[in-house]
């Protein structure tokens, strides 16, 4: 950690508070606790069933909690729609990946620029001047979000036809065109090769660059220890640690819930 | 002969293509029918009378007819959709859609009477010669209209932010909402859009058909559900071709068999192309504008 601890844990970006939901009588979440520092790489991990997506849906809204809190840079989010906690920064990549079938890569990403844009249904067609350029600026933003992913040239292709890799490489564009503060990735390097793996994790370093918060849930070790500052462990919709990687690696309770899992 | 008669289908499937539109629009983004769509139809129609009536031209009883129907849709979306939109069945909005129906067919009924109210001649109809074909002004005029309207909700959807987020809508509310639109916004506007197309297709029919009454809507309604369901469900371009087979169609029948029979042959035509192709036309769903 690179900030003085003091500080990440007295002002945290993320802060969810007994977060607890259940499906009939199996508990996702029990009373979970989690504080995400302001520019962190913080990895949730956790065997199968553990809670990992549920907290993400939760986090974004998808789901309601039964009980808990949820707070982005003091604001409570818990009972806020989606398309709120967008605006006021939280965007999320799925662990299957969901673009926009019938749209082109650029349109995907064009979407993702929604909430940051006044728009309009008529103005753009009278091309009256201001509305034109915020088009046009709209356009300029979703090329430079590709740009930066490595996408630049595949803009006009059809998102479904793309290789695989370049399908959430352009779901991971189109969440930053949002301008997260805080962006979760649920498995972004699920499906992938090792180079394919490297690249992604690149990525994910070039992000967090843009001083861009990132909560990463992975299956794969070698991604969460070396790009995550900090780790929490999930089991059973419990948190059984959280620590940096080497604390977590060393965890009797964590070794536990793997060996016990497979 | 052949020439006059296309003439007049397109004209009268430009009208249709309207109403059906509005149908495959809101089926695009709810996967529900809108059964008070075609009532939405003529209450735009009655909106446009009252206005021609009054004196209004004809292009000012045409955006009134539009607004008209544009608010009722907005009221409708609000009463008969959003409380039963996530909840219970299916068939719970075709019910409440249907007793929506059925309240503005009687109380226009009270306003107006259950007879035929005759619309004005809004403006002097002349016959414009076109090589072989003989059309009205009145004929030029809606098919313009409906062209244009079409041409227009085609942009919108397009190339516009609120045509991107109906398609998103359409496509996948959830991963939408997450991406910051505010779906039940973009499912308001829908019905706007897709009411105020029904109500400009309500006035232009009026016109026609020189007359109006209040089950003006159940024909013409079930005629664009035939469209929808031949363009295929949720398909916007796939409604306004639909929408055009149907009325040329429909005019054949009347110039070559027995005029009688025409709702026969439109609707025959329906079932023909479903026994083919059960989709439709064109099968795919709004997103695929």
């Amino acid at each position: 950690m690179s900030g003085p601890p003091a500080r990440s844990v007295s002002t945290p970006l993320l802060a969810v508070e007994q977060l607890t939901k259940r499906f009939g009588r199996v508990t996702a979440l029990g009373a979970v606790d989690l504080r995400v520092a302001e520019r962190a790489i913080h990895g949730v991990i956790g065997p199968n069933g553990a809670g990992k997506t549920t907290l993400f849906n939760v986090l974004t809204g998808l789901v309601a909690p039964d009980a808990g809190r949820v707070t982005l840079g003091g604001i409570d989010l818990t009972r806020l729609p989606s398309f709120r906690r967008t605006a006021l920064g939280v965007c999320r990549t799925f662990q299957n990946v969901r673009l926009f079938g019938s749209m082109t890569v650029l349109e995907n990403v064009m979407l993702g620029r929604h909430c940051r844009t006044r728009g309009g249904a008529l103005a753009p067609l009278l091309r009256l001047p201001w509305r034109a350029s915020e088009r046009a600026a709209t356009r300029r933003d979703a090329e430079a979000v590709l740009e930066f992913v490595g996408l630049a040239g595949k803009a006009h292709h059809r998102a479904v036809d793309l290789p695989y890799g370049d399908q959430r490489r352009t779901e991971i564009a189109r969440a930053l065109a949002t301008e997260p503060r805080l962006l979760l990735l649920d498995e972004p390097a699920a499906g992938m090769n090792e180079t394919e793996t490297v690249e992604i994790a690149d990525l994910i370093r070039r992000v967090h660059a843009r001083d861009v918060t990132i909560l990463l849930i992975e299956h794969k070790m070698s991604l969460v220890m070396g790009l995550c500052e900090r780790v929490t462990v999930l089991s059973f919709g419990e948190k059984i640690a959280e620590g940096d990687p080497a604390e977590i690696r060393a965890d009797a309770r964590v070794i536990e819930a793997y060996l016990g899992a497979r | 002969m052949l020439a006059q008669q296309l003439v007049n289908g397109l004209q009268l499937g430009g009208a249709y293509a309207l109403v059906a539109v509005g149908y495959t629009l809101i089926f695009g983004v709810l996967n529900l029918l809108h059964l008070a769509h075609g009532e939405v139809f003529m209450v735009g129609a009655y909106v446009g009378l009252a206005l021609a009536l009054a004196g209004a031209p004809f292009w000012a009883a045409l955006l009134g007819g539009m607004a008209g129907a544009a608010v009722l849709g907005l009221v409708i979306e609000r009463v008969a959709f959003r409380p039963v939109r996530d909840r219970g069945s299916h068939v719970t909005p075709l019910m409440t859609t249907i007793a929506v129906s059925l309240v503005l067919q009687h109380a226009v009924v009270k306003l107006y009477g259950a007879e035929p109210v005759a619309f004005p001649q809004v403006f002097a109809v002349v016959p414009v010669s076109l090589g072989p074909v003989t059309v009205t002004s009145l004929q030029l005029v809606i098919l313009g209209t409906s062209l244009a309207l079409m041409a227009l909700l085609d942009l919108v959807l397009r190339r516009t932010w609120l045509g991107r987020a109906i398609r998103a809508t359409a496509e996948n509310p959830t991963v939408a909402s997450l991406l910051g639109v505010n779906v039940s916004l973009a499912i308001v506007a829908v019905f706007v859009l897709a009411s105020a197309l029904a109500g400009a297709a309500g006035v232009l029919l009026a016109a026609n058909f020189t007359a109006v009454t209040p089950f003006f809507g159940v024909k013409v309604g079930l005629k664009a559900l035939a469209v929808m369901l031949v363009g295929g469900l949720g398909n916007v371009p796939g409604a306004m071709v639909g929408g055009v087979l149907v009325g040329v169609v429909e005019a054949l029948s009347v110039g070559y068999l027995a005029s009688s029979y025409r709702d026969a042959f439109a609707f025959g035509v329906m079932i023909l192309i479903l026994l083919v192709r059960p989709t439709g036309l064109f099968g795919a769903r709004l997103a695929a504008v």
